[in-house]
């Protein structure tokens, strides 16, 4: 009974709100992303290695996988409007993986995208998750239960000229990134907008703590000896991503 | 009490199974046997223990097909007759043999506890699973493969669907049927709890081996290793092996220096059944660990601190002697004996 009239009461209100929303009220839109991983404009190619980071290292790509999750939009006067809370794992080798769409981005003018690199610590320990969690992706940690949020697996020339693999697994609670970019005013009213946001490794490697693959090419979270190169990269992530461009 | 807890049950299910088609049976609730010197246990609400569940869970507990060559299961390291350890081993091979670096831990009444691994590192029973059969000096397999694997043979994917209603397996699913089976896994029968149930009595030795473990000026061991039900507190602590641990131990899940060369106090509950000792197994006897306590102390910067102030030598050697004896007190043999966790 209680149910019925619950349903009524909601069929109503629905019925109200979408008469009114006819007429003027802007409504809700959606964004798709395309993600460019990519060195220096460079798009990334598995294997050879191709690129060369701030500091002369020359080095290759052979895995780079990364989550991306809990993205928002900020208005001019600095609301924040919470748009999805999905975790996406980006991989580079799957250009499936490199796009996305948010729905139902409520209508608005925004000045800035802001989301984060990792897994927020609500979601970070638990293991029997599904989608981008789902430990089958090989984003787990072997010894406790959190995610590894940033994979880049290759090799590098050292300094004697030797080719050496290059192993960088990123990730724990204090880990956990936020970035956000400016948007060119981006307005959303029941349309669809695009943005492609670029991930360049070597603005991670570079900015503000250049990182030099002769002391740094075997590192782990968590491990004592390599809190160091953590906190490099927790201080690069920002700025390794931009927005290229807007549609 | 229990009785009419159960009836309740009973009448719960009947309801229930008059609105199902009669056909369906679904899974049977597993009846959880608690020997009296333990609480209840708790089960989380979305892993409830089912016959099926458990019964799947023990087959791919003893199972190789969850490493990479097909090699080595769970119980290859962790061993009914060891109390579920690896039987002797400091250190334990993996598929590849490469050796990891923690000595395996005994396997039961992990209901009772918050955090898995020497470290806390694992967050629950289920988030555990994945650990050791990805992780290189271990099982050292792909779960994708693994995934594959059990989708594709001839039973699990039946024996899935008699558990969790699904021939679909996922790392999910995977994950819960092993906890299911590991929830069963309790121990509450050794000498010392029939002796508090009036089934058996201590010998000498062991009567005052259990006063030098209460002690607060001997043993003090109850500090930690608190007496009684799961013989641990399963706090962090740092019990002063060196004075300064190769292993960060809880600090490498917390980072916090506070938590450097802390470990998770064991259980001491089949104590007899698990050598070597301590989490890199650097112990071969209890008589060597409890000389540890007596004599052997590190001033460790994070030294728990009811163990800073401890007099040298302060157990003498028949104290030393009587606290071994009660240990011994505390094997279960029907732990190791119990065909529900053989190797079905
Ligand atoms: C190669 C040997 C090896 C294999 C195989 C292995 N383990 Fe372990 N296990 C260990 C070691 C070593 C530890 C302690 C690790 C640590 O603290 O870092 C451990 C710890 C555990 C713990 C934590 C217990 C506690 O009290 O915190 C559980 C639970 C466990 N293993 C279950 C399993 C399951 C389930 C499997 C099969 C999927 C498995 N193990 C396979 C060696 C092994
Ligand atoms: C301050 C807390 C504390 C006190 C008091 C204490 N222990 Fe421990 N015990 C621990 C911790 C923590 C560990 C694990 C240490 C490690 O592996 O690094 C441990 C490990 C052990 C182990 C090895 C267990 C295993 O599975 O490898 C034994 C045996 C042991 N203790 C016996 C005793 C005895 C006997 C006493 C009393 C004389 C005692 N303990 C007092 C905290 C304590």
């Amino acid at each position: 009974m209680l149910r019925k009239l619950l349903l009524t009461a909601c069929a109503g209100a629905f019925l109200i709100s979408s008469c009114k929303k006819s007429d003027s009220n802007p409504s809700p839109g959606s964004i798709q992303f395309s993600i460019s991983n990519e060195v220096d404009g460079q798009p990334i190619q598995m294997g050879p290695l191709n690129f060369q980071n701030a500091k002369g290292n020359d080095y290759s790509v052979s895995m780079l996988k990364y989550y991306l999750s809990n993205f928002s939009l900020l208005t001019a006067d600095g609301t924040e409007v919470p748009v999805n809370s999905s975790y996406y794992l980006i991989d580079a080798s799957l250009p499936a993986s490199e796009s996305f769409s948010i729905a139902d981005v409520p209508a608005g003018a925004y000045t800035k995208l802001r989301f984060h690199l990792g897994v927020d610590s609500l979601h970070n320990h638990s293991g029997t998750q599904s989608g981008a969690l789902d430990p089958v992706h090989g984003m787990i940690w072997n010894w406790n239960t959190g995610y590894i949020f940033f994979k880049h697996e290759g090799s590098y020339k050292d300094s004697l000229g030797n080719v050496t693999p290059l192993a960088f697994h990123y990730g724990s609670d204090r880990g956990y990134v936020q970035v956000e970019l400016p948007l060119s005013n981006l307005n959303i009213d029941g349309n669809t907008r695009k943005i492609t946001l670029g991930f360049n490794l070597n603005g991670l490697y570079a900015n503000p703590i250049p990182i030099d693959f002769n002391l740094d090419n075997n590192r782990t979270s968590g491990n004592r000896d390599d809190v160091f190169w953590e906190m490099t990269m927790r201080s690069n992530f920002p700025g390794a991503f931009q927005i290229i461009k807007t549609e | 009490m229990r009785n009419k807890l159960f009836l309740l049950t009973a009448l719960v299910l009947g309801i229930v199974a008059c609105r199902h088609t009669a056909t369906e049976p679904g899974p049977r609730a597993y009846q959880l046997d608690i020997p009296s010197g333990l609480p209840e246990m708790p089960v989380p609400a979305d892993n409830p223990l089912t016959e099926e569940g458990v019964a799947l869970g023990r087959k791919l507990f003893y199972d190789p097909i969850l490493s990479g060559n097909q090699t080595m299961s769970c119980a290859s390291c962790h061993k009914q007759e060891f109390a579920f350890t690896d039987g002797g081993k400091a250190f334990s091979f993996g598929i590849d043999g490469k050796l990891g670096t923690r000595n395996a831990m005994p396997l039961f009444n992990l209901g009772y506890q918050r955090g898995f691994f020497w470290d806390g590192g694992a967050a629950d029973i289920e988030s555990q699973v994945v650990g050791p059969i990805q992780n290189p000096v271990e099982m050292h397999a792909d779960l994708a493969i693994v995934l594959g694997r059990l989708n594709a043979h001839s039973e699990y994917p039946t024996l899935f669907e008699k558990a969790f209603g699904t021939r679909t397996i996922s790392s999910v699913l995977l994950m819960k049927a092993i906890a299911q089976f590991e929830r069963t896994i309790v121990s509450g029968n050794s000498k010392w709890d029939k002796y508090l149930r009036g089934e058996a009595t201590l010998t000498d030795a062991e009567s005052r081996g259990r006063i030098v473990y209460e002690d607060e000026d001997k043993g003090d061991c109850t500090h930690c290793h608190s007496i009684g039900s799961t013989f641990s507190d399963f706090e962090y602590r740092n019990n002063g092996l060196d004075s300064v641990s190769a292993d960060a131990g809880r600090a490498l899940i917390t980072f916090l220096a506070t938590d450097s060369g802390k470990f998770k106090t064991p259980s001491l509950r089949n104590i007899a059944l698990t050598a070597p000792y301590m989490h890199d197994g650097r112990f071969q006897t209890l008589e060597e660990c409890v000389e540890h306590y007596n004599s052997g102390l590190q001033h460790a910067r994070n030294l728990d601190p009811s163990l800073r102030n401890k007099v040298k030598n302060r157990l003498s050697t028949q104290q030393k002697s009587d606290l071994v004896a009660f240990l011994h007190t505390l094997t279960d043999y029907e732990l190791i004996s119990n065909p529900k966790f053989a190797k079905p």
